[in-house]
């Protein structure tokens, strides 16, 4: 707990400041960054490091000059990075006009300048599996194909098509080249898409192109706009492929500023597997809290697939470094605080390209240090990606062991539970699978195995129960046969409660519910409710709501409890009640009703009864059902509320003396001033906290 | 239709007016309150305007660039109107010897205001200047060249002209003279001055055995000037000072050096000629940052600087500077070649004023920068240890780390340790709050009962040595702090604590209970009020949940008795309380930061008094005399680019004085690699376990950071490195370590005053070293002479 404290006591403090908690208690790896993943519910949770630093490379390349003497240059605004099957390493060291080969240590291989044509402002580099070197030479519009000794082959210029029209810029920022041969470029700002080029340079056709992005604002726009207007509006195009990767398995990753759907994972038909997928979606980010005040826009700038399939993100402004896996859902995240001028092993501030090696290292470009962060996958981080890759493989029982084992290092890792959970269930042990589905948050894995269970129940105790079920009717029907012949009372009279005005008054409650008009009509005339009997019957609805909330299965409430929070369903509760019946009293009164305050309160009280009523069983039955038979369980809830609708309905009617139609015009009055309430309240409570400031920081000033 | 016929029609047009004026005279009010804002402000938003326009680059040490070109500026003006200062160094003909001992001669310039010593031995010098050997010119820019000329840099604001902006200037750029000179019995004083800003600076040098301490005395210290009438007064105040910082600095031409930097176990900066990057420069506040000051300031991402400890190296000669007085007010620099200038140097910089954020709302959110006008004013020393080397045996930082070990000794009256055995750190979890449904209740983990389990378990595989400690004992659990005692029921209270105490004693063991926790109060018990009582800030904000120094003192030592009444053996401190250090703005318990550090001594005092032992976890220097055991040591750097090498000098210093653990065993980043790396520097195993699954701890969500604590799957590892540890060692807890060095990349070699080696491989393949083969990701131990 104490660890590193010192490191981290500053964003704790801000986050202190924000959320008022704990103070320091958080204890924090010793890297230079923090890893998160989310837990079952979306919370961020911190977990230790998924990799670790394993240092810098290319912090300076080392040039023998013509006399022999050693140089040292370093990247200057270096775009791309690519690393081949062999692990050497290449970069695009943009500004200098230079491709650099290094080995897998880091050592200089080669510089390739091209001499022959020399390169201008190169943005990405490529080897296909041949050894080949496609670049991505930026600044002379074209990509340069070269041997595995940086000899020229040949350069692939401007596509020349009958599809791409005159106003297409044609400048390759990068590349990747499949297995057949096919090379698809990235061009800079273009809206067509990926150009696809056949193995002998000759434009195929655009590859993945963006879908335009559509506001609600711009349909509007289209309705009423006229055509001049139409025709002056900045046209509505896609969103531009900002870069590229292939996997081992022909999937091509392509990497967009868009909103949803960052990452398009694609088939070679050009159709994306990972759909409607948010990427870096509500993640924590130091320079959100540094900058509170212009939190920076993500701006996802590369991805890499490792062999496992899983996808390393990166996100240049806002520093976040993340991992999905081949199914699209977030293994971990990380990043730390990046100071300017201050240069830490395994943080980087402007990361701009992502490669994996084939030992799963990651590498990471930094275009403002002008190096490469190198991090390996820690213990924690390996054998969870191994027990991923085996649970996509199908081999439950296989990636059982990695999950207990990633349990043993980290037992707040949810998704464990899940592939745990998935294992059990697999094995048939449905008992144990509920219990790790609760714990994954899974609602429908935990239904689906409790429908398991109450299958076997079924077939273990069908004989039992159906015996039951006819000894009980029978016993009934014995029952009321002994009851009629002999006429005895059950329940005890209970004299003394009966004679309690308010007890009466609550028993006319069951008469509301089968002659709801003359029942409410009884409560203002006959003066049927009182205030006690209301505050019994709402404390009762109150008290259902709170049994039913923390009753209710897991099945179809799948959250914590913790987080079923009864003082918010509460204070929600009580406050819509009250201003209701306020604001419901207020419009009757203006609107020629007849009910007196009283009225209204017991009235609405009373109309809350099927609550109490439905409530319980509802929530028992949640207990008994499954997410098949969600219809029966969601119409037992609907019908519910409705009762309880037509009950004020009825009730308005009834104690204000209304007809159909005035009775809706005054509910929806009611509906009305409510808001109108709520708005002006917050108002005061705003205006009236700033008052108070205003007076405090007077006092202090004097007393100061 | 009835609503108009009705005569109710006029009531509800009266209340539509009256709303809609009421609302529209809100909406009104709210933007004039705005505007009136703005008004009263109106004086400091030029301030405000300009301290966001300069918001980019808030971080004093991210824009020291910035600073210097600002100084650039200013000095280039003030030179103009000032003698011409002078870009070069002390002529070294002109200094008169001022005292001397038997192994060092003092000399002193009282023009330049530099001193040389002079080792009688070997005839080494060391100089309060640059080694004027290697000097290029063209390297040095020239406002650094003043800069190293200089007896000391410093740094100003003009309060008047902008209250943000440090202005970084130099003794000889501003002119000054030195105007008073004075020898005395083993050194001198002297008083620099420097007419023009209106500073004057007396310092203190002493000549010691072997070593130098230079003082800034408080006494007679002025930053202000009387301005004639008439003439617009800057309100230039001093905000800190580097006095000699370029004492012994050398250039990298002979790569025959490095920097040490108190950074975690120990950072070295290696002399390079070629290094990349020129704004490396390392900064870091003795003792870690100041809540008190921590508003809207990015505080800093390194370890917290635990030790006042820095060195350098070049040649065959060192320096080791300790900062002896002022401590808490000083931070450590230094900045290798390249970087500024062609020179390496380490320095410690004294600060007299702060920056803090002034808000100028409730919220916070909007306001400046400024730095505090009072002075902060005391006495500022730094001892230097000179080292030249001996037998012709290279100086390195072990030699540092032993000079450093010895000043541990003689200034604190550390003992090494007797007889000392290798104990495994077990800590226990005892319980934290859990959210619930309609209320929160408390989630037991380890009660005492299962405890006893735990300990009788580990005794039964052989782990026959212990210190325990238990973490969330406090009544509401781990992440709950205030109204400590008693401990709660479930978790056996103050009788099971009791019992389970006696049973580890009776087993030979000791309990400590975590009492770092009294820094934090989150609820209202111990009488405590967060208004009243909480630790505030320079802008009189309360700081989260910590408590006024003094209002814990308090707590602390009405809740010792209760403690000892458990027979426990000690308190295993933290936090506030011997590890991060704070001033205290809350009217109620003023504390200044050296009051606070005055503070924490006396709980460590009383501690010790009362119950018997204490541990600390990242204590500070001034702890150290005091306990049994330092928990929790950083066993890494800060990742900084600049670091060459990562040395165990802390380690080296205090094995033999005292028993130190790391991390976690079971929560490492990488397991094997932190079981090594305890290995290697001489460290004993830690664990922290619960009874329960660790699945329980989800039910809290404050106990994130423990991944992993079920004790059924750890208490294999703990066997194993238990013995392990013991077999590595057991024998040498007591003996020092003389030696540490790089035998090949990722091979080290540790070695004991006995002659006991450990050899450590972190590579992925085994080596061999000499005769002996070193598996990969393992270690070897030679006894050897003993």
């Amino acid at each position: 707990m104490h660890k590193n404290l010192g490191k981290w006591i500053c964003s704790l403090w801000l986050v202190c400041l924000i959320s008022l908690t704990a103070f320091p208690m958080e204890a924090i790896a010793d890297v230079p960054y923090r890893t998160f993943t989310k837990n079952s519910y979306g919370r961020n949770i911190s977990t230790q490091p998924a990799y670790s630093p394993a240092g810098v490379l290319a912090q300076e390349i080392p040039i023998v000059g013509d006399k022999g003497e050693t140089q040292y240059t370093t990247l200057q605004r270096p775009q791309d990075l690519f690393i081949a099957p062999d692990d050497d390493i290449y970069i695009a060291d943009t500004d200098n006009n230079r491709i650099v080969h290094l080995n897998e240590q880091g050592e200089l291989v080669k510089i390739i300048t091209v001499p022959k044509s020399p390169l201008k402002q190169p943005q990405g580099v490529f080897v296909a599996e041949n050894g080949d070197i496609y670049i991505a030479d930026t600044g002379n519009k074209r990509v340069v194909q070269l041997n595995s000794h940086g000899e020229w082959i040949r350069e692939i210029g401007r596509p020349e098509s009958r599809y791409v029209n005159e106003a297409f810029v044609y400048e390759p920022t990068n590349m990747v080249v499949d297995k057949r041969g096919f090379i698809y470029v990235v061009s800079k700002g273009s809206y067509n898409g990926i150009v696809q080029f056949n193995p002998e340079g000759k434009f195929d056709k655009f590859f993945g192109t963006n879908k335009t992005e559509v506001t609600a604002m711009d349909i509007i726009r289209r309705q009423f706009y006229t055509k001049e207007q139409l025709s002056r509006q900045v046209r509505l195009l896609p969103v531009t492929i900002r870069n590229i990767d292939i996997d081992e398995r022909g999937f091509i990753y392509t990497v967009s500023g868009s909103k949803t759907e960052q990452i398009k994972k694609m088939n070679i038909r050009g159709e994306n597997v990972w759909k409607d997928i948010e990427f870096n979606k509500n993640m924590r980010s130091f320079s959100d809290l540094d900058k509170k005040d212009d939190i920076p826009v993500a701006e996802i700038t590369d991805a890499s697939v490792d062999s496992n399939g899983n996808v390393a993100i990166i996100d240049k402004s806002r520093n976040i470094i993340s991992q999905y896996d081949s199914n699209g859902s977030l293994l971990f995240y990380w990043n730390g605080r990046s100071v300017v001028g201050k240069s830490l092993v395994g943080l980087t501030t402007a990361p701009v390209a992502v490669e994996t090696n084939s030992k799963n290292r990651l590498y990471i470009l930094d275009e403002a240090l002008g190096l490469i962060q190198v991090y390996e996958p820690t213990e924690f981080g390996a054998a969870v990606h191994e027990a991923y890759r085996l649970m996509q493989e199908g081999k439950y029982s296989e990636a059982e062991k990695h999950w207990e084992n990633v349990l043993k290092l980290n037992a707040h890792f949810s998704p464990a539970y899940e592939g745990l959970a998935q294992a059990a269930f697999f094995r048939g042990e449905y008992e144990r699978s509920r219990e790790l589905f609760k714990l994954a948050g899974d609602g429908e894995g935990y239904s689906d195995s409790f429908w398991q269970l109450r299958l076997q129940w079924f077939q273990a105790n069908f004989s039992t129960l159906a015996n039951s079920v006819i000894i009980t009717v029978i016993l009934i029907w014995f029952f009321t046969f002994l009851k009629k012949k002999f006429k005895f009372r059950v329940i005890p009279k209970m004299s003394r409660l009966k004679r309690k005005i308010w007890y009466q008054q609550a028993k006319h409650v069951f008469y509301i519910l089968k002659h709801p008009l003359d029942g409410f009509t009884d409560l203002r005339f006959l003066s049927k409710g009182g205030y006690t009997s209301a505050i019994i019957i709402l404390l009762l609805t109150i008290g259902t709501i709170l049994v039913k909330s923390y009753y209710t299965s897991f099945t179809f409430n799948p959250v914590p409890v913790y987080a079923k929070g009864s003082t918010s369903t509460l204070t929600i509760f009580l406050a819509t009640w009250l201003s209701w019946v306020v604001c419901n009293y207020l419009i009757g009164s203006i609107r020629q009703g007849e009910a007196r305050f009283k009225d209204v309160f017991v009235g609405s009280s009373y109309s809350l009864f099927p609550v109490i009523l439905l409530g319980l069983p509802l929530a028992a039955l949640s207990n008994i059902f499954t997410l098949s038979e969600m219809s029966i369980y969601g119409s037992i809830g609907t019908g519910m509320m409705l009762w309880c609708g037509l009950l004020f309905f009825w009730n308005i009617q009834a104690l204000q003396n209304y007809g159909v139609g005035e009775t809706v015009v005054n509910i929806l009055l009611t509906v009305l001033t409510m808001i109108i309430l709520w708005v002006v309240i917050f108002i005061l409570i705003g205006l009236s906290s700033e008052f108070f400031s205003f007076v405090y920081t007077i006092y202090q000033e004097v007393s100061m | 239709m009835r609503l108009f016929r009705s005569r109710k029609l006029p009531i509800i047009v009266v209340i539509g007016i009256l709303s809609a004026s009421l609302l529209g005279s809100f909406i009104y009010a709210k933007s004039d309150s705005v505007d009136q804002n703005a008004k009263a402000k109106s004086d400091s938003v030029d301030q405000n305007a300009k301290a966001k326009s300069d918001s980019a680059d808030q971080n004093a040490k991210a824009k020291s660039d910035s600073v210097d070109q600002n100084a650039k500026a200013k000095s280039s003006v003030r030179v103009a109107s000032a003698s011409k200062p002078s870009g070069s160094l002390p002529d070294e003909t002109r200094f008169q010897p001022i005292a001397e001992n038997n192994r060092l001669q003092l000399k002193a310039d009282p023009t330049s205001g530099h001193f040389t010593v002079t080792s009688k031995q070997t005839g080494e010098i060391w100089r309060s200047f640059p080694n004027s050997q290697n000097w290029q010119d063209k390297l040095n820019t020239d406002a650094w060249k003043v800069h190293l000329g200089s007896p000391f840099m410093f740094r100003y604001l003009e309060f008047n002209t902008r209250k943000d902006l440090l202005i970084e200037s130099n003794f000889n750029a501003q002119g000054g003279t030195v105007t008073g000179f004075e020898k005395t019995d083993d050194g001198f004083k002297i008083r620099y001055e420097m007419p023009d800003i209106g500073f004057i600076i007396p310092v203190e040098v002493k000549l010691g055995e072997d070593f130098v301490e230079t003082k800034i005395l408080a006494d007679g210290l002025v930053d202000e000037k009387v301005y004639p009438k008439g003439e617009k007064d800057p309100k230039a105040r001093l905000a800190s000072i580097r006095l000699f910082p370029f004492l012994d600095a050398q250039t990298s031409d002979n790569e025959d050096g490095f920097l040490f930097v108190p950074d975690g176990p120990g950072a070295l900066l290696d002399f390079k000629k070629h290094r990349t990057g020129t704004q490396n420069l390392y900064s870091e506040r003795i003792y870690g940052d100041d809540l008190a000051y921590s508003n809207r300031n990015t505080m800093s991402d390194r370890n917290p600087v635990s030790l006042p400890v820095f060195g350098l190296k070049s040649n065959k000669q060192a320096v080791l500077g300790v900062v002896t007085e002022g401590g808490e007010y000083a931070n450590i620099v230094a900045a290798p070649s390249g970087s500024f200038s062609q020179y390496n140097w380490v320095t410690p910089e004294y600060q007299y004023r702060f920056k803090f954020f002034q808000p100028t709302d409730t919220k916070k959110l909007n306001g400046y920068l400024t730095y505090s006008t009072e002075i902060t004013k005391s006495d500022r020393a730094t001892r230097y240890y000179f080292i030249d080397e001996q037998n012709n045996q290279e100086i390195s930082y072990v030699t540092l780390a032993e000079r450093y070990r010895a000043h541990l000794m003689q200034e604190y009256g550390m003992k090494p340790l007797t007889n000392a055995k290798l104990k495994l750190q077990l800590h226990l979890l005892g319980g934290d709050t859990e959210d619930g449904f309609l209320w929160d209740s408390y989630l037991p983990l380890t009660t005492t009962e299962e405890a006893t389990k735990i300990v009788n378990d580990l005794l039964a595989v052989g782990v026959k040595d212990m210190d325990i400690s238990y973490l969330g004992w406090q009544n509401d659990g781990y992440s709950e702090y205030g109204g400590a005692f008693p401990v709660p029921n479930k978790l056996g209270g103050n009788e099971g604590m009791k019992k389970f105490a006696e049973y580890a004693n009776s087993k030979g063991l000791s309990v400590y209970l975590d009492a770092s926790s009294y820094t934090f109060n989150s609820g209202s018990k111990d009488g405590f009020r967060k208004n009243r009582d909480g630790l505030r800030d320079l802008g009189s904000s309360i700081i989260g949940t910590v408590v006024s120094p003094r209002f814990m003192e308090k707590v602390f030592v009405d809740d010792l008795e209760e403690a000892k009444s458990l027979g426990i053996n000690g308190y295993l401190l933290g936090y506030g309380i011997g590890s991060f250090l704070n001033t205290d703005y809350n009217e109620n318990y003023l504390s200044t930061r050296e009051q606070s550090k005055e503070i924490q001594v006396r709980l460590f005092e009383q501690t010790k008094e009362a119950l018997g032992d204490v541990q600390v976890a990242r204590g500070n220097e001034y702890t150290l005399q005091y306990i049994n055991h330092l928990d929790n040591l950083p066993s890494t750097y800060s990742y900084d680019l600049f670091v060459d090498r990562v040395v165990p000098f802390v380690q080296i210093a205090l094995h033999g004085l005292t028993t130190y653990s790391f991390n976690y065993a079971n929560l490492s980043d990488d397991y094997r690699e932190a079981f090594l790396k305890g290995i290697e520097y001489g460290a004993v195993p830690s664990f922290v376990v619960t009874y329960a699954q660790s699945e329980e701890l989800l039910k809290s969500l404050n106990l994130q950071q423990f991944y992993s604590t079920n004790y059924r799957d750890w208490i294999q590892e703990m066997e194993s490195q238990y013995k392990n540890y013991e077999e590595a060692l057991g024998d040498v807890q007591d003996k020092f370590i003389t030696g540490h060095r790089e035998l090949m990349s990722g091979v080290y070699e540790t070695t004991y005053s006995n002659g006991k080696q450990i050899i450590v491989n972190y590579n992925n393949k085994k080596v061999t070293v000499g005769s002996h083969v070193v598996e990969a990701k393992n270690y070897i131990v030679n006894q050897g002479g003993a």
